[in-house]
């Protein structure tokens, strides 16, 4: 932003179409890399895993709490979708960032780039502290649509 | 081509020195007022002297004098937002008098109708919001971390239920985002301080009032949609869909209708318009295919505002921009009436000129385009055009080859610029944002999610 007396500005950058089919949810939030993963096998099940910035710690569980049993030794392929769909979401870079991972950023383009830099350990974690962040998520696709005037939302173009 | 604009290009009187003065209270905002030394002690007093001999005298005065001495109470942070707010409304009305001196007349003020109290629980949650607010002035925005501004998403939560605040819940929810995003601060390479501190004060004013009612009418007949404005953030969509209103009985006059939606990140780009309710698709699909909405019974404010009622048929076919000529267009005979703002919004990157223009001379370089018309030079606002538009592609670049476009004189930074909402660039379709907008069927992604959302609640149960 080269304009700082400028008061509209596009402030996100925009983010790419994501599978939300497979990850329905992914934030970059309180120093976490968190959000839901669909499971491959199971229709019926999803997973909510994290990762934790400055240690690169790591979780991945069903609802109920039930570790996931890809997590031997590393990070699961749910850990893996989630940082794929965070970089759709957010850019590489900045998922990166927020993880506290210092790289070159020329060698930070993809999700896999990130997770060579995931060196943390198992933190195991309750579910339901993700779980009740997407429930929050969802609202929004919940409430009233309206028309009333709202000038102010012209200081808002992006996202 | 006529020099109606010519006047345009000097700035208001007294404009450049608000700017210096506004430029100087910011800082107190960027470092916390709990921080603040003699640089902005000194901003704060030019800003009490300014408001002598004005109804705001002494509350100003006793505000500054209470900051200056590091007294930090809520109602001084209120008072310095209308303060700030009421000299960014005046420079906008200095702005608004320029356009009508120019030959773009309008403002004729918008009457109120009774005032409302809000009830206690609303009551509650907006003095929350300030509280918030004023927490965010004292740490000032240099030192802005997750830990002021995490707490306040239970707050935004009730402020989305409720009816009567969903305008200030859905401008917030933007605001508490943006600077979630933007940590840490520190990093940034550059922070946009005028906006921050816009933002700041325009959601401590929203926080401590509702809008009160206006009078209105009753608007039945034809509504022409000449283009779209798209405002968007993370968490909503706001389309305001500009054009003529044509009762039927009665002259022509101007109207805009709004249609609010509050979204998940993840709908964006050319998913935006699924993200609004079905009951608004006749609005939409008019808009699209470029055909009038015809119109029953709808309120329409004093500011020009058409609140959508869900009685409305898509009707025949029209030319846009020959009836964006015959209104808009500087000198017509057939001009109609600029629209206006409630004047606790008014601010100058609010202001909002509709106006018609052909045979100007215009040159695009580096992705931006300035046109030269009626004595103006005006740059086309980039920042203004969403990305899911065809139109940021078109307005950047052949601006020598456009042959005529509808859109909105705006403010900011000093100068006017273009926001184009309906651009003919000399190919074979005209292209505005809303050109291929549907809002029926494609909610697959918003199907996903509460299909997933159910699963979870199966399994927790």
């Amino acid at each position: 932003m080269a304009q700082p007396s400028k008061s509209v500005l596009k402030v996100q950058s925009e983010s790419k179409p994501r599978k939300v089919a497979k990850v329905p949810f992914v934030e970059l939030y309180n120093r976490r890399l968190q959000g839901v993963v669909s499971s491959g096998s199971d229709i019926n099940r999803v997973y909510v895993s994290f990762f934790e910035a400055g240690t690169t710690n790591y979780y991945c569980s069903t609802n109920n709490n039930r570790p996931c049993g890809g997590l031997r030794g590393g990070p699961c392929k749910h850990l893996s979708s989630l940082m794929d769909e965070a970089v759709l979401q957010y850019g590489a870079p900045k998922v990166a960032k927020s993880l506290g991972i210092d790289a070159d950023p020329n060698t930070i383009k993809r999700g896999g780039d990130i997770m060579r830099h995931i060196s943390g350990y198992q933190a195991k974690e309750e579910a339901s502290i993700v779980f009740s962040r997407f429930l929050s998520y969802l609202r929004y696709v919940e409430y009233e649509d309206t028309s009333e005037p709202a000038p102010e939302m012209s200081w808002f173009i992006s996202g | 081509m006529s020099q109606v604009f010519s006047t345009l290009a000097t700035l208001p009187a007294g404009y450049v020195e608000l700017e210096a003065m506004l430029d100087a209270l910011d800082e107190c905002f960027m470092l916390g007022f709990s921080r603040i030394g003699q640089d902005q002690i000194n901003a704060m007093q030019a800003i009490k002297r300014v408001f002598v001999g004005t109804p705001l005298e002494a509350k100003v005065a006793a505000c500054v004098d209470a900051l200056c001495r590091l007294e930090f109470m809520e109602q001084h942070f209120t008072v310095l937002a209308a303060a700030r707010a009421a000299l960014q409304g005046a420079q906008h009305d200095a702005l608004l008098s320029q356009l009508g001196q120019a030959g773009l007349g309008s403002a004729t003020e918008p009457e109120r109708a009774a005032q409302e109290e809000p009830a206690p629980p609303v009551k509650a949650w907006m003095e929350s919001s300030r509280h918030w607010l004023m927490e965010l002035a004292l740490a000032g925005f240099m030192q802005m971390d997750a830990a002021v501004l995490a707490p306040f998403t239970a707050t935004l939560e009730q402020l989305h239920e409720e009816p009567k605040t969903v305008r200030l819940g859905m401008f917030l929810t933007g605001v508490l985002r943006e600077f979630m995003d933007a940590l840490p601060v520190g990093e940034l390479e550059v922070v946009p301080r005028r906006r921050w501190v816009d933002l700041w004060t325009r959601g401590m004013v929203a926080a401590t009032g509702l809008p009160q009612p206006l009078k209105t009418e009753v608007a039945s007949g034809d509504f022409y949609p000449l283009g779209c404005d798209l405002r968007h953030h993370p968490n909503a969509v706001s389309a305001v869909i500009y054009g003529v209103y044509s009762p039927s009985k009665g002259k022509s006059r101007f109207a805009r209708m709004t249609l609010n939606s509050y979204k998940v990140d993840v709908v964006a780009g050319a998913d935006l318009w699924t993200a609004i309710d079905e009951v608004y698709s006749p609005a939409i699909s008019a808009l699209a295919s470029q055909k009038v909405l015809k119109i029953k019974d709808m309120e329409l404010r004093s500011t020009g505002d058409l609140i959508f009622n869900g009685k409305a048929t898509v009707g025949a076919a029209f030319d846009m921009m020959a009836l964006a000529k015959k209104h808009f267009e500087p000198g017509s005979k057939d001009a109609i009436e600029q629209p206006t703002l409630d004047p606790l919004d008014r601010h100058p990157a609010l202001l909002a000129g509709a106006i018609y223009l052909d045979g100007f001379k215009a040159k695009s370089s580096g992705g931006e385009s300035e046109l030269e018309a009626h004595g103006l030079s005006l740059s086309v606002d980039m920042d203004r055009i969403s990305s899911s538009s065809a139109l940021l592609d078109a307005a950047s670049k052949n601006a020598p080859k456009w042959k005529a476009l509808f859109g909105l004189l705006r403010f900011d930074q000093g100068a006017w610029r273009l926001q184009p909402l309906l651009l003919d660039d000399g190919g074979k379709k005209l292209v505005y944002t809303g050109q291929d907008a549907s809002n029926s069927g494609g909610k697959d992604t918003i199907g996903v999610l509460q299909e997933r959302a159910g699963k979870l609640l199966r399994q927790k149960a």
